[in-house]
């Protein structure tokens, strides 16, 4: 595969990983997967329900073929929390990744640093491929990194509030120094955004508010992932910089002069 | 035996496997997680476990989210 | 000789620097995140052709990022004992010189004298490994020295990474280490005996050192040893490479450059003032918050020109014989002639007379347990 997407153990052709939340239905969701191509599907867990046995949701994300269930621990207020519900996640999907998220805070949503570092370690150790959301710190990152998750998913913006990259310069910071994938998750409204995430050099993005609350959601999947193909291929192609004026040079007083007439 | 299911008294009519819950919960064993008392059972263990007067059983499966 | 490392491929750029135009120099010039590729433009003849530009960037850079202060520090050899044969050194181990070792009371005497120059940063030197100036003797003058300067660096043979450790708790906060070129096959050449024949581990040596907390790695390449763009591209990537994987750790480049020494080493890829100046131009463009660093090799016109264009940190003052800063000093012959012989206050004078400011001293050492 060129220029396949690696992530844990696996390689994937889609850089697009679709939240499966706030759909209107289980019918709108899995158009939107189709629609999409994607091949990383996060779902939540939840206790099953006797009297509405039909909102199953594996099945038919199963018969979709060619999907991989990442369950999130979603819910989940601090680190212990977070690795029961990885655990049950992993029964639930037979999936090796978790996508690690703990935002104690209902207002805004923002990952807890501290307990997700806890959790991530713990998580590891039990032979999780461990996709931590985190705050877009690039210092937190490599101490992701370091202690062996197989990516870091920094914010753009905080869930569902469509501000797009708002942490762009230490996306860039991180992107630069990650030698894990760079999965941008969160905030993004348009594909636009998604294909400015993926030119400025992250190698994934994962879309759900915006997808799922679009008046046409599975139109909405399809433009989101050609966007993140278009980014992916103009960031392999040589993007070329913004302006093509150097910075003036300095006024009389040459700095090179003094290389004039050197000798050796 | 009397269990607690999902946070509601659940009177179970087999010896207290996991499969025979599961079934009478129809509940396919693929796709979903059981936790008894607060811990995650592994679906490798599953087998050998014997449920107890009272125990709490958690039945998760996957929802939209996330 | 173990695999070489991926990153020291750099075929693809050295095609680049050598079909590089002058719309690309410039695009480079204004590349928001610069790497290897906007590197290797900048080290074309395309690039020679623009360097007032480059400097102006450069000088702009080194302001954004250092302020306008030069880092001063002074070199100081322990020791130029050596059993190795470097083809270009004046301290190979065939020359026929004068060899000394600092005992306790004259490395005493040495810390003194920097001290009344108002030095606080040393580099600490030695030969390569030798039985009588080995690491002990080494890390002993570490720690000697770390309860008096607020920072003490070495510059000395490759070492295991509980060697590099122990020089750390010892108060050693960074290891210079040039590889002195990166062509395996000069390297062979120029390196025929001793522990430092060993390409590999030399070539690991400051990964190991950042591996065993050193909080930074001092790279560079010998200049005239081997094709320049080749081993200037490999440096580079080699800094990136370190970067990457040690998040914590830094780099800092230094550029020294074949010089007349006692011998008659004459370099084979003899480089030119301007592409001298060029290439610390390019790392400065391209890698923006790296330390660079010049010595007392180059003359004072040379320095005083580099200072602040991109140059962030300098020697001053140096000795390149064993000890030689207080007077009585033993006889010893140097490793190679210094160009620049100003003292501390007036290079400090020519300094500020270009608006820059002589910084002695980073961080504070009295947070860190070795000092005094």
């Amino acid at each position: 595969m060129e220029d396949g997407f690696r992530l844990g153990d696996r390689t994937f052709a889609s850089r697009l990983l679709l939240g499966t939340g706030k759909f209107a239905s289980i019918g709108a969701m899995l158009g939107a997967v189709r629609a999409s191509g994607a091949e990383l599907v996060t779902v939540a867990l939840r206790r099953f329900n006797r009297e509405r046995p039909d909102d199953d949701l594996c099945a038919p994300l199963a018969a979709l073929g060619g999907v991989t269930l990442v369950p999130n621990t979603s819910g989940a207020m601090n680190a212990r929390e977070a690795v029961r519900a990885a655990l049950l996640g992993r029964e639930v999907t037979g999936s090796p990744f978790v996508k690690l998220e703990i935002h104690p805070n209902p207002h805004h949503l923002l990952p807890d640093p501290i307990e997700t570092y806890e959790a991530a370690g713990l998580l590891v150790k039990e032979g999780f491929f461990v996709l931590p959301y985190m705050p877009a710190d690039p210092v937190l990152a490599r101490r992701l990194e370091d202690i062996g998750c197989a990516a870091v998913m920094p914010l753009g913006s905080a869930i569902g509030s469509g501000q797009g990259l708002a942490t762009l310069a230490m996306l860039q910071v991180i992107v630069r120094d990650a030698g894990v994938p760079v999965i941008v998750d969160a905030g993004l409204r348009s594909p636009s955004e998604a294909a400015a995430a993926m030119e400025m050099g992250c190698d994934a993005v994962l879309i759900n508010s915006a997808i799922a609350a679009a008046e046409n959601p599975a139109l909405m999947a399809g433009a989101f992932a050609q966007a993140i193909v278009a980014g992916r291929q103009a960031r392999r192609a040589g993007l070329m910089p913004r302006s093509d004026t150097a910075v003036p040079t300095s006024p009389a007083a040459a700095l090179t002069a003094f290389l004039a007439g050197a000798g050796d | 035996m009397n269990l607690v299911v999902n946070g509601a008294p659940y009177l179970h009519g087999g010896q207290g496997t996991i499969a025979e819950l599961l079934a009478e919960w129809r509940l396919a064993p693929p796709m979903t997680a059981v936790m008894i008392n607060g811990e995650v059972i592994r679906r490798s263990q599953w087998e050998p476990v014997r449920l107890s007067e009272g125990d709490r059983v958690e039945l998760i499966v996957a929802a939209a989210g996330g | 000789m173990p695999p070489l490392p991926e990153w020291l491929d750099v075929a693809p750029w050295l095609a680049l620097a050598r079909r590089a135009d002058r719309a690309m120099v410039r695009q480079a010039l204004a590349a928001p995140s610069p790497g290897i590729r906007e590197f290797a433009i900048l080290l074309s003849s395309a690039a020679a052709g623009e360097l007032e530009a480059l400097a102006a960037r450069a000088q702009a850079l080194t302001r954004r990022h250092f302020g306008r202060t030069i880092g001063l520090y002074a070199p100081l050899y322990l020791s130029n004992y050596c059993p190795t044969r470097c083809v270009y050194c004046g301290f190979a181990s065939d020359r026929k010189i004068q060899r000394h070792k600092l005992t306790p009371a004259e490395l005493a005497a040495e810390a003194a004298a920097l001290k009344q120059l108002g030095l606080e940063e040393v580099l600490l030197l030695t030969g390569d490994r030798l039985g009588t100036a080995g690491y002990e003797f080494l890390r002993d003058g570490v720690e000697r020295l770390a309860a008096q300067f607020h920072s003490v660096s070495a510059e000395a043979f490759a070492m295991s990474e509980s060697e590099y450790a122990g020089l750390a708790a010892a108060g050693c906060t960074a290891v210079t280490l040039y590889q002195e070129t990166y062509d395996p096959a000069r390297y062979a050449l120029l390196h025929t005996s001793g522990p430092k024949a060993d390409y590999s581990g030399r070539l690991d040596a400051p990964a190991r050192a950042l591996g065993g907390g050193m909080r930074s790695a001092g790279l560079g390449v010998l200049l005239g040893l081997s094709e320049p763009l080749t081993d200037v591209l490999r440096l580079f990537a080699h800094a990136a490479w370190l970067r990457r994987r040690f998040w914590a750790g830094g780099v800092a480049i230094a550029f020294p450059r074949v010089r007349p020494q006692s011998g008659d080493y004459a370099a084979g890829f003899p480089v030119g003032e301007s592409l001298l100046a060029q290439i610390v131009f390019a790392f400065r463009i391209a890698m923006p918050e790296t330390p660079l660093v010049l010595s007392t090799r180059e003359s004072p016109r040379f320095r005083d020109g580099m200072a602040g264009v991109g140059i962030s940190k300098m020697s001053v003052a140096s000795r390149t014989t064993v000890g030689g800063y207080a007077s009585g000093a033993a006889p010893s012959s140097a490793q190679f002639e210094i160009e620049d012989h100003r003292g501390v206050e007036e290079f400090g004078a020519m300094l500020r007379a270009k608006g820059l400011q002589p910084v002695f001293k980073n961080w504070d050492a009295v947070y860190r347990a070795a000092h005094a």
